[in-house]
Order: C-alpha cells, then sequence, then structure tokens
C-alpha cells in the first residue's frame, strides 16, 4: 500500500524488530486505556510474527534491510501504535485501517490520532537514537543533542518557541488560535475512558461575548466540526444583530 | 502500595426516586494516610529553583522581602537537597546555578546581593528555574520551580495559553510549577493558569509582609507530600451522564488530574450526576450510577491504584425518598465547588469593570454559603471589595478563591467550622482572604491604608 502522504518517512531506523516491539510495549503499558479493547479483558500481546503479519498487511512500512536484519524507525513504531490504537479501543476494521492509512502520513497520525502519546513515542525514537528534534526542523532534520532527559529536550524546544514571541494578541486572535488548536488535534476521535464525563469550559471571545463548551469534546473536534462550528457561530450572531 | 489510601464516594441524598429522572450530587473523596505520630517519614530530596522577579517595581519592601522568604527556603532545606536562584527582569540572571545545599551562608550571600531593575521577562525566568530543575532530575526527589512575580509579563513569551502549555508539559515530564503573585499588578490569570498547568499551588500576597507565610505553606506541604499524580477515573454506568464541577484538568487517557496528596489530606471532586429514562427506575430496585478508580503515584515513583468503587443507591417511592436525608457535607462541597465557577468568572467581570455581572455572581454565590462557613467567609471578603468597587484585587480575591474553593486538598477531618483548621497543618487550612496572612481573618474589613 502506498499512498502520496505515507511516503513521508519521518527519520532513520534505529530499532531491530525486538526492539521496535519493546519500544511500543513501553508507550503501551503508559497508558493502556488507549489501547484496550472496551470489551475485552486481554490485551493480545506483540510480537514478531505480529509484526510480519502488519508489514505483509502493509500497516507497516517494510523495514530497511542492514545486511540480514531488518531495521525499523519511528514511522514504524506511529503505524504499528496507531494500528493497534485504532484496532483495540477503537474497534476499526482491518479494511478501513488500511484505507485509512493509505492517505495518512505518519506526521498526519502524531498530530492526530496519537497526539496524547506524541511526546512519549517520540522520547523513545530520541532516546534509541541520541537525536533530537529542534522545534523548526522537520522531523527529517534532527540535531544531535544527546543524553539529554525528555525534561531537558522539552525545554529546547521552548526556548526556540519563546524567543521572538509576541504579546500583542486581541481577543479575537486568541479565539482564532483556540479553534485552530481544536482542529489540529485528531482526525479520529481518541478514546475516551471517561465518556460521558464532562466539565464545561467557558471561553470569552470578548468581554461580552462567551462561549460554552464541553471541555473534553475539544480534544474529539475533527477540523470539520470547528469550521461548522464557526459558521453557526457566524449565522446566529448575523441573525441575531439583525433583529 | 503504601497502607492507608482510600477513595470513597458518597450522595447528597443516598436514595433514587422511582419512576423519573434524577439528579444526582456525589462526593468523591481520596484519603490519604494519617500523618505517623512518631512524626513524617523522611520527605523526598528536594530539587528546587527559586525564580525572583527583580523589575523595578520590586524595588524596597517587596524585593526585601522575596529575598528574606528564599532565604527561609535555602535555610529550610538539606545537604541532600538541591536549589538554583534565578533572578530575572529582562534580563535573566542565574544568581546560584543548581547545587546541593550544603554551604547555605553562600547561598543566602548571592540571595542578598539581588538587586531591582528593568522589565519583566517572567516566562524567561520560569524557563531558566525550569531548566536549572531540569539538569538535576532523580527518581525519588521532588523537582519544582517556585516562581514569584509582582508584575505583568511584557518581555519576552507573554501568551498565557502558550505558558501554561508549556507548564504542564513540563510537569509531565517532572517538574512541577508553584507561583506566588505578589502586591496588585501581577497577572492573576496568568500565575493561576501556570499553578494549575503546572501542577503546583497558586498563592497570592496583597503585601510583602505575608509572602514568607505562602513559602513558609509551600514548604509544609512538599514535606508532607504522599502522592502525586493523583488521576481519577469515572465511568458512568448506562443511563447516566456525569459532570465534574471542579476545576481540574483532563489527562490525555480521560482521567481527571487532581491535587497531589498530603498526609492527614484529602483531595475530592463534586460530581453531578443525571439518570436519564423516567419510568425506568422501580422502587425496590437498586441502580448502579458511577465506576470511580484512581491512580496516583508514590514518592519512589511506582505507580499504584486504588480499587474501583461503584456507587449504587436505592430506588424509591417518592415518600420514602422525601424522608432520606441530605447529607450536609456533600452539599458543603457542591456548593463550594459551584461558588468556585461562578467567582472565576466573576473575576474577569471585575477586571473590565463589569459590576453588575459582579453584583449578580454575588447574589448567585450568597444561597450556597448556607452550606459552608467557610463560603460564607470568602462571599463577605469579596462583598467588602465589590463594595469599594476594587477592581484588581476583587479580581484576584475571586480567582485565587475560585482555585482554593474547588481544588484545595483539604484535613480529612474537617469540619464546617474553619475555626477549627488553626491546628491543621498550613497547606490544609481554609483562608476568608486569600492574599493576607491567616491571621486577618476578620470578613469585610477593608484593606489596611
Amino acid at each position: 500500500m502506498v499512498g502520496s502522504n505515507r511516503d513521508k518517512a519521518l527519520a532513520g531506523t534505529v530499532w531491530t524488530v525486538e526492539e521496535l516491539i519493546e519500544a511500543a510495549e513501553r508507550v503501551i503499558a503508559a497508558d493502556p486505556v488507549l489501547f484496550s479493547h472496551p470489551e475485552s479483558e486481554t490485551n493480545k500481546e506483540l510480537n514478531i510474527r505480529l509484526i510480519r503479519d502488519y508489514v505483509v498487511r502493509e500497516f507497516i512500512p517494510r523495514p530497511e534491510r542492514v545486511g540480514r536484519e531488518g531495521r525499523f524507525g519511528l514511522d514504524h513504531l506511529v503505524y504499528l501504535l496507531a494500528v493497534r490504537m485504532l484496532l483495540r479501543s477503537q474497534k476499526w476494521s482491518l479494511p478501513a485501517i488500511k484505507a485509512s492509512f493509505a492517505t495518512t502520513s505518519p506526521e498526519e497520525l502524531l498530530g492526530g490520532l496519537l497526539a496524547p502519546i506524541r511526546d512519549r513515542i517520540e522520547a523513545e525514537y530520541w532516546s534509541a537514537s541520541g537525536v533530537a528534534r529542534t522545534q523548526d526542523a522537520t522531523a527529517s532534520q534532527r540535531v544531535r543533542t544527546p543524553d539529554l532527559n525528555p525534561a531537558q529536550l522539552l525545554i529546547e524546544q521552548f526556548k526556540t518557541n519563546g524567543r521572538g514571541a509576541s504579546s500583542s494578541k486581541s481577543p479575537s486572535k486568541a479565539f482564532s488560535s483556540q479553534l485552530a488548536d481544536f482542529a489540529k488535534a485528531v482526525s479520529c476521535p481518541t478514546p475516551k475512558p471517561t465518556a460521558g464525563v464532562s466539565r464545561k469550559l467557558h471561553l470569552e471571545l470578548e468581554p461580552w461575548c462567551e462561549v460554552v463548551i464541553d471541555a473534553q469534546r475539544i480534544d474529539s473536534l475533527t477540523r470539520e466540526e470547528v469550521e461548522r462550528l464557526g459558521e453557526a457561530l457566524k449565522s446566529r450572531l448575523k441573525d441575531e444583530s439583525a433583529r | 502500595m503504601m497502607n492507608g489510601f482510600e477513595l470513597s464516594m458518597v450522595s447528597a441524598r443516598p436514595a433514587l426516586l422511582a419512576g423519573d429522572a434524577n439528579t444526582v450530587n456525589v462526593l468523591i473523596r481520596v484519603q490519604a494516610p494519617d500523618a505517623p505520630k512518631t512524626g513524617l517519614p523522611e520527605r523526598p530530596r528536594l530539587n528546587l529553583a527559586l525564580v525572583i522577579d527583580r523589575s523595578g517595581s520590586m524595588a524596597g519592601r517587596p524585593l526585601q522581602e522575596a529575598k528574606r522568604a528564599a532565604s527561609f527556603i535555602i535555610e529550610s532545606l538539606k545537604a541532600t537537597d538541591r536549589a538554583s536562584v534565578v533572578a530575572y527582569d529582562n534580563e535573566i540572571k542565574t544568581v546560584a546555578a543548581s547545587q546541593p545545599v550544603t554551604d547555605k551562608a553562600h547561598l543566602r550571600a548571592l540571595i542578598a546581593q539581588i538587586e531591582s531593575r528593568g522589565c519583566t521577562n517572567l516566562h524567561g525566568g520560569w524557563l531558566k528555574g525550569a531548566e536549572e530543575t531540569a539538569n538535576h532530575l532523580s527518581s525519588g526527589s521532588t523537582s519544582r520551580v517556585l516562581l514569584l512575580s509582582d508584575g505583568q509579563a511584557n518581555e519576552g513569551l507573554t501568551d498565557i495559553d502558550e505558558i501554561a502549555t508549556q507548564c504542564s508539559k513540563l510537569a509531565d515530564k517532572g517538574v512541577s510549577t508553584s507561583t506566588y503573585g505578589l502586591g496588585e499588578s501581577f497577572n492573576e490569570q496568568l500565575m493561576v493558569a501556570m499553578a494549575r498547568s503546572g501542577r503546583g499551588r497558586g498563592y497570592y500576597s496583597e503585601s510583602a509582609e505575608s509572602l514568607m507565610e505562602r513559602f513558609q505553606e509551600e514548604f509544609a506541604l512538599l514535606s508532607a507530600l504522599c502522592a502525586r499524580n493523583v488521576r481519577l477515573h469515572l465511568t458512568p454506568m448506562p443511563g447516566v451522564r456525569a459532570e465534574i464541577l471542579n476545576d481540574f484538568e483532563a489527562a490525555p487517557d480521560g482521567s481527571w488530574r487532581m491535587p497531589d496528596l498530603a498526609y492527614d489530606g484529602e483531595a475530592w471532586a463534586a460530581v453531578r450526576l443525571r439518570v436519564s429514562g423516567a419510568g425506568l427506575l422501580a422502587a425496590g430496585e437498586a441502580f448502579n450510577l458511577l465506576k470511580a478508580s484512581i491512580a496516583y503515584r508514590e514518592l519512589d515513583e511506582a505507580e499504584s491504584h486504588l480499587p474501583e468503587t461503584m456507587l449504587t443507591l436505592p430506588v424509591k417511592t417518592a415518600q420514602e425518598y422525601l424522608d432520606v436525608p441530605e447529607d450536609e457535607s456533600v452539599l458543603l462541597r457542591i456548593s463550594e465547588a459551584e461558588a468556585a465557577r461562578i467567582q472565576e468568572k466573576a473575576s474577569r467581570a471585575a477586571r473590565r469593570g463589569d459590576w453588575d455581572q459582579v453584583e449578580q455572581a454575588l447574589e448567585e454565590t450568597r444561597p450556597m454559603a448556607a452550606h459552608s462557613p467557610w463560603l460564607a467567609e470568602v462571599v463577605a471578603s469579596l462583598e467588602s471589595l465589590a463594595a469599594q468597587r476594587n477592581q484588581v484585587m476583587y479580581a484576584k480575591e475571586a480567582v485565587y478563591a475560585s482555585r482554593n474553593l474547588s481544588s484545595q486538598i483539604r484535613s480529612k477531618h474537617e469540619t464546617p467550622s474553619i475555626l477549627a483548621d488553626v491546628s491543621a497543618p498550613m497547606f490544609l487550612q481554609r483562608k476568608a482572604r486569600q492574599g493576607r496572612s491567616s491571621q486577618s481573618r476578620e470578613p469585610g474589613k477593608p484593606k489596611e491604608q
């Protein structure tokens, strides 16, 4: 299976198949709920045979060959975790996953479905490769900053973030950026074990205008929904002001 | 797993009304063990960064008190702890790089040399403190940045959402943030957001004189911590919708982040359940409503869980239902959580001078105070500030009161009367006036001029 987005590999290979499994298991163990089947207590273990099966089914790209050994990288880990999450907690069918992956790049998965655990996934990769991503670099442009712990790596990113940041931000701009933040989150709904438990978030758009939304629902808003919300808000305001 | 942690769920009225939709208020408590009678066990090692605002507005008494408070922290640390000191204005200066606290006199002398100047690069100062702390992360130690400011962030990164997001991400990696706002000019929305997202405490002092007490409170809390990263998982049963009333952050796995727990304390959540389906419930049955479980991290970083608890209520006829008394302790916390939400909004209204909305918020809050003497005192303080049309102080008092009402850990042995708090550790005491020392608790008394 080859799709235009899918071809955008994230970075070089760093793991043997056993190491890839270990890395995936560590990520899963840190957030088991994200990978658990709502109607099944048991979680099928990862093993070499399963990885081969995923490669054959083209869920995971073929590993790079180094001599007789297959080598795996960040994009392999991303697709592996995405398959597990979609199969287990989201109950997607195999054909649906295959169709979705054909047009979804690893970066899109990291920014969407896997966003809640992106840091952990990338930390696994950094830890294996000894490289860290600078804020502005694309995934394939990584620089060497060995021996930094995850907090130090994060601070390096913040330093780049903070430089030259503007302090002037109008309320309406803040709202656009909040909406953009909502939109960036997901293309698939993330599993919510506490579905049905809500908390109200009050977004002050202007001193005289406030939107009340379900704080957890934000996490699963799609870009289309955000756009629909924006349109609905515009049209409602126009109607009200025309009265 | 450390013994003595308990999870309990209790509803305001432990019954459901047959044949009707029901609204059920629930209090969830996560209680820490009692402090050992022989004294607290040795606290975990601390890895702190003291980040002090030295901008021009801090000149004089505020900077003196800030330095005194920082010296107090240094004096209270042990040789096995680490500390760094960062001073910031428009420039960031590492006064003392992170080091074991073996030469307290030297550290105190470095603090004494801090002088006021320049603008306020708050984010830069915080980040430098975080860096000093992150450079020495180790399992089994508590790493925290203590950020003090009396002004608005006006240099470097100033966006509240972005700074709070950074605090949250860094807390995920083991460096938490507590904030100390001083005086009238600091940005309470920023400081509260940083503490909330940074999983530390947010304090404010109206005057430099009460600053020391805030640092003492934090230090007492850090010394008595027994569980970190406390997460509450809630699963409503079919036909039930749940709304959490506290101002808790949602974790990526859908759980709710509760405050860290200290000995003798309890973290709590107020949850409102709506049970739909008129006619669904028949008298005599029992109905499962809500499943709750707790995960937390012990001080040695071991992950622990408390057994899952289910809230099950009996279904009763109308007469039987009315005969079941309501639990005052649940009503008290529900009132406090709801009042917190209203006053959080009132804080923003006061900031823009919308006194009609402030008065309306007070009007809504007053009846809730009937259940809570603490809330009654908080309302009295806020009424006094509203009567003075004191925009700045109302905004601060309301936002900190809101935060404390909603998410401060409480004494396991709490009684409605706040006078009984005097014997409790400082971090478990409920304050009538958030920005003043615990001694000045007379409600309604205007600030001394």
